[in-house]
């Protein structure tokens, strides 16, 4: 099953020739993946952009101390009494290993970054941060995704304005430097998805010292509509160099969409460094069923609107 | 420094002096015209040794060679078949016990000689097997030993290294397979979508009932929910009653269903992972099974091996994540080409060969046992050792971290080592012998063989069983302190080669030792010496030898000699080493070595140490001892002086009484006491009281080598007759007054000839020697020119009246029929003295009051 999104009127920041944009790094729980951190590195770095880390505290949780019965499930199963006092240390704690692990590896990597602690909810305050520092930013999520987030996610790229995509990671990722995998779907969004994937990759090439690499994954609906998509792309991309010194190279595989996984398990072949796809398309998160891309993805995905 | 007045131990044999014939020298004139004795006792003294007496030489002619290059070398030893029988008896001989003791001088070539005789011995012997150590699967603290035989140690530690790459290849490709892949996705999926979902599940179906599910940093926790917001307490509080308690027992039901899924989270995953390693079990199974199956088939003859292989591969098929990427470190390690014996999870499967026979260019194995030397015999090098790695300030070690000692390497064939060395290494010899009882090679930290220290994290080991034969090397004090001091030494080193230091002059001798000096020609590349340089050389190790019927087998020193004789060849443009090339040699030797000769002979030449090389006195004498500094030996000249007055027949050493005496010297002053009383306390008492020293000596005096000396300086005084002081005395004595042999005659007879050349030589010079030790003459030939020329002599003395009729010149005397001895003789003079001191004793004693007359 697909989700098309509306098409937003915004410019994508690498479509629109700008030299910069702004990372958000959002975080939601005290968690954040260390492959989400160095995914938000590579794009901060793609984009020649600082990073704003987002720690965002749901206010419903401490609100709901104050109801007589609110009670706690443990991730064991053990139910207990739930007090504010208890509640708002572990909250605390969160978001100080929370702090100190994404800012430890932002410094590391020597990536300029700030830092926001907002207590509302995840996407009010995502949308607020890009409210005030878009349109070009880029949301990257610090916590893997889930299929359960599937939902959470659908609203954040359908309600959240100024930004033109979200990089996310599932709880399989790793970091890793390899080719730039560029899912096309459709050929309307190919070019902002590949000026993207051409900076990633100059981003990641620049990590490992190899050639940077773009490997073209067509994944039309059909077989039809691959083979569509494969005359337009190499009519339009000629094989080999693309811009900046880029290899490009083209790959037409229908992809069965009843098993997404078969996107994760190419990507893992050829040990992606980032996937590229359309949001709404098929490595987009349903948040149903157990057959989600992310879900079993080796790299971080970035979701282009 | 201490003046040694050696006895040496040898027997002294018959004279070789020829008979004295002739009559009193001119210089017994002078002496008796200085002394204004009467001639009446006439000395019936013997004449100086001949020439031929004094040095022995080699006539280069009766060599039969023009040069070294003539002769075939000669590198084993010469004249030593005792030692030789011994080492063969000692090699023969199977039993653990029969190790051999190779005792003898230092740079004898003794080692060499044996090290070449076990070498034959060693190849005609089979190639011993070899060892191993692996890891250990049921004890991994206790490394298991392997034998093999020869070769296979290394060949199985190559195949293993091999096995592992080819599993860190496959197995990673195996579990890249789209095979794998598919399975472990759907035990992946299967067990994660049923979690997921079911939170997934309960999320949707709570909020279709306004309950929204939240995280908390502990878990869940479950709030009434309205239009996808969480209701404020307030806001719910409002609500009717009904609707409250409907909406928390909803909630309460939500909370036991949540709680459920949870509990089943853990045993999903038990479960979960039970699948997967039931998926990698029988993955790994399949490829373990292969890559060792070739090694089971090569190594099939040896059952430990296998035994081995079969653990390992149930350990590999047990582990087989360890060839998985698990990390992003472990990944980039696995993907690079990295040496598997170095990496810490392929450790246990490698094989660390302690003893292994590797083959040769040809393929084919090294023949026979080996003959290993270890020079440096402390405890790890002999036993083995476990080395200690440091990790996070932690030492430790595994069983790759073994290395193999000397007795390892020599397992199997010989071992040689110094004793010396050995003794003095802390806890070595102790462990060799624990080795040799026990037949078997027992590494451990040598601190807790002793029970002592701190021992870091270590390892028990198997023992490797041992079949060495140990063959020590040293000098005979070190045998003769081990077998006295060490109760286990003679059960174990059951044989003696004792090296003699000298072999007997003959022909056959000395063209044996132009074929060593060939030898050494040969091995450093010197220039060939000709029949002139050899014949100088035998001299010189009769010289060293110090026996003039003997050549020294201190081959060290021989070819010190003939590499310094090459030099000084090469400085004269000569192309063959000759005489005068080794006397250089031998003369710039005892040049570098003689700085404190020459500082003690300055000290007698300028008066600061007295010593008369002229005139004549009474109760003064010449004696000699001999100087040690390292390796150099001179002899120097010592006033002895003897004073005699009424007393109790004591005769009182002043070096015993000073305590500068050893207990060699107090015994030659006994003896001295026992002849004097024995020759003239017959029929009175001796009522004697004589003192003696060495004038001028405060370092301390040992050896009887001059009780001689001291016996004619007493005489002197007894008769009141003067001793020429041109003469210089060695010798002992027994109390029959039979002079006896004493050692280091030649340096004793140069020192005082050099000191009587810096005076100018007066041709009445000379010394007296025991006539025993005229065989042992070996002196330079610049003596031997100058007693040649009537400027030295040298006289064989056999008995004290001989002795004392040189030094005199007069008769000693023989008592007659009428038991008196003439009275102008030595022997009359000197009891006419004693006789007159025992009247007078007992004059003086009856005076006194004394009732036995005798001076209290």
């Amino acid at each position: 099953m697909q989700q098309r999104l509306p098409s937003p009127e915004l410019i994508h920041v690498a479509a629109a020739g700008e030299n910069s944009g702004r990372v958000v790094l959002a975080a939601r729980t005290g968690k954040p993946h260390a492959a989400a951190i160095a995914a938000a590195v590579t794009v901060a770095r793609a984009f020649d952009a600082s990073v704003e880390i987002l720690l965002i505290e749901c206010p419903d949780v401490l609100a709901l101390t104050a109801h007589s019965f609110a009670r706690e499930i443990s991730y064991g199963g053990q139910i207990g009494a739930l007090s504010a006092p208890s509640l708002a240390a572990g909250q605390s704690a969160e978001r100080r290993i929370a702090e100190k692990t994404i800012l430890d590896a932002l410094k590391a990597a020597g990536v300029p970054s700030t830092l926001t602690t907002v207590r509302a909810g995840s996407l009010e305050a995502i949308a607020e941060a890009c409210r005030a520092q878009g349109p070009w930013n880029i949301v990257c999520l610090a916590d893997a995704v889930g299929i359960r987030d599937g939902e959470w996610l659908n609203g954040l790229l359908g309600t959240v304005g100024g930004t033109t995509g979200v990089v996310c990671v599932g709880p399989c990722a790793k970091s890793s430097t390899g080719d730039v995998v560029v899912v096309v779907e459709d050929v309307e969004r190919l070019t902002p998805m590949l000026r993207a994937a051409e900076r990633l990759a100059v981003a990641l090439a620049r990590s490992n010292g190899n050639v940077p690499v773009i490997r073209l994954l067509l994944a039309g609906s059909s077989r039809d509509h691959t083979g569509e998509l494969d005359g337009f792309v190499r009519l339009a991309l000629p094989e080999g160099r693309a811009r900046g010194g880029v290899k490009l190279q083209i790959e037409a595989r229908p992809l069965n969409h009843s098993t997404h996984a078969e996107l994760a398990e190419a990507s893992r072949r050829i040990a992606a460094g980032f996937v590229v796809a359309r949001a709404g398309g098929v490595a987009m998160p349903v948040g149903t069923g157990g057959n989600d891309v992310i879900a079993v993805l080796s790299c971080p995905l970035l979701l282009v609107r | 420094m201490v003046f040694k007045w050696g006895q040496r131990g040898k027997s002294a044999g018959d004279g070789v002096a020829e008979a004295a014939t002739g009559v009193a020298s001119k210089w017994t004139q002078s002496l008796r015209a200085m002394s204004g004795r009467s001639t009446a006792g006439k000395s019936t003294a013997l004449d100086p040794l001949p020439i031929s007496e004094l040095r022995r030489t080699v006539d280069p002619a009766s060599l039969g060679f023009k040069t070294t290059a003539d002769i075939a070398p000669i590198r084993g030893l010469i004249g030593q078949e005792r030692a030789l029988a011994a080492i063969a008896f000692g090699t023969d001989m199977t039993a653990m016990d029969y190790n051999i003791f190779v005792l003898g001088p230092p740079a004898s070539g003794k080692r060499t000689a044996l090290k070449t005789q076990l070498i034959e011995k060693a190849a005609a012997r089979p190639l011993p097997d070899d060892w191993a150590y692996v890891y250990n699967f049921q004890e991994p603290s206790r490394p298991r030993a392997l034998r093999l035989p020869p070769g296979r140690a290394r060949a199985l530690a190559r195949v293993m290294i091999g096995a592992i790459d080819e599993l860190r290849g496959i197995v990673p490709a195996l579990i890249e397979g789209e095979d794998y892949q598919a399975r472990r996705r759907g035990i992946d999926a299967g067990f994660q979508g049923v979690q997921d979902q079911a939170l997934e599940a309960l999320t949707q179906k709570a909020a279709a009932q306004n309950i929204a599910v939240l995280r908390t940093p502990q878990g869940f926790a479950l709030a009434p929910m309205h239009e996808g917001k969480v209701v404020k307490p307030e806001t719910f509080n409002a609500l009717p009653d009904a609707m409250r308690t409907e909406k928390q027992a909803q909630i309460a039901s939500f909370e036991v269903e949540l709680a459920q899924i949870l509990e089943r989270l853990p045993k999903s995953e038990k479960e979960r992972r039970g699948k997967v390693a039931e998926l990698n079990g029988e993955l790994a199974r399949a490829v373990v099974t292969s890559a060792l199956e070739d090694i089971a088939t090569a190594f099939a003859d040896i059952p430990a091996v296998i035994a081995h292989l079969n653990e390992a591969g149930e350990d590999l098929v047990r582990n087989i994540a360890i060839f998985l990427p698990g990390g992003e470190d472990e990944a980039v390690a696995i993907r690079e080409p990295s040496d598997a014996t170095r990496d810490p999870r392929f450790r246990r499967y490698m094989v660390n060969v302690m003893v292994g026979q590797t083959p040769q260019a040809d393929g084919s194995l090294p023949q026979g046992a080996p003959v290993i030397e270890e020079t440096n015999p402390v405890y790890g090098n002999l036993i083995g050792r476990i080395e200690h790695v440091t990790q996070g300030g932690a030492l430790l070690t595994d069983f790759l971290l073994m290395k193999p000692g000397a007795l390892h390497r020599a397992n199997g064939g010989y071992l040689m080592v110094d004793a010396r060395r050995l003794v003095q290494s802390p806890f070595a010899y102790e462990a060799l012998k624990r080795a040799l009882k026990a037949r078997e090679i027992r590494i451990e930290p040598p601190q807790e063989t002793a029970g002592i220290g701190i021992v870091p994290q270590t390892l028990d080991p198997e023992p490797m069983a041992l079949d060495v034969k140990v063959i020590m090397t040293g000098e005979r004090e070190a045998y003769y302190a081990l077998a006295q001091g060490d109760p286990d030494f003679l059960g174990l080193f059951k044989v003696q080669a004792d090296f003699d230091d000298a072999i007997p002059r003959s022909p056959e001798n000395d063209r044996a030792y132009a074929g060593v000096i060939a030898s050494i020609v040969e091995e450093h590349k010197l220039r060939p010496v000709d029949a002139s340089g050899v014949a100088r050389i035998i001299e010189e190790g009769a010289r060293l030898a110090d026996d003039r019927e003997k050549i020294s087998v201190e081959i060290g020193y021989v070819s010190d000699v003939v590499r310094e004789a090459d030099y000084w060849a090469r400085k004269a443009g000569r192309t063959a080493i000759g005489h005068d090339d080794v006397e250089a040699a031998v003369r710039a030797q005892i040049q570098r070595a003689d700085r404190i000769k020459d500082q003690a002979q300055e000290t007698v030449e300028r008066g600061v140490v007295l010593v008369d090389t002229d005139g004549a006195e009474v109760g003064q004498i010449n004696g000699l001892a001999v100087m040690q500094v390292g390796n150099f030996a001179f002899g120097r000249p010592s006033r002895i002086t003897a004073r005699v007055a009424i007393g109790q027949g004591r005769i009182i050493d002043i070096e015993r009484e000073a305590k500068l005496g050893g207990a060699s010297h107090t015994k030659g002053m006994m003896i001295l006491q026992g002849f004097i009383a024995g020759r003239f306390a017959q029929d009175m008492p001796l009522a004697l009281s004589a003192t003696l020293t060495f004038e001028q000596s405060y370092g301390g005096v040992d050896g009887d080598s001059a009780s001689s000396t001291e016996i004619y300086a007493l005489l002197s005084a007894l008769a009141d007759v003067p001793i020429d002081q041109g003469f210089a005395v060695t010798g002992s004595v027994n109390q029959r007054g039979d002079v006896q042999a004493i050692g280091g005659v030649n340096h004793k007879i140069e020192g005082f000839y050099d000191l009587c050349v810096a005076r100018g030589l007066t041709g009445r010079q000379g010394v007296l020697v025991p006539k025993s030790n005229v065989q042992h003459l070996m002196l330079r030939e610049d003596i031997v020119a100058a007693a040649a020329a009537g400027s030295f002599r040298l006289f064989g003395v056999g008995t004290i009246d001989e002795g004392i009729e040189i030094l005199t010149g007069v008769q000693a005397g023989v008592r007659g029929a009428d038991g008196t001895y003439p009275a102008e003789s030595i022997n009359g003079r000197a009891e006419a003295r004693l006789r007159q001191y025992a009247e007078r004793a007992r004059a003086y004693g009856r005076s006194s009051g004394s009732p036995d007359g005798v001076v209290s």
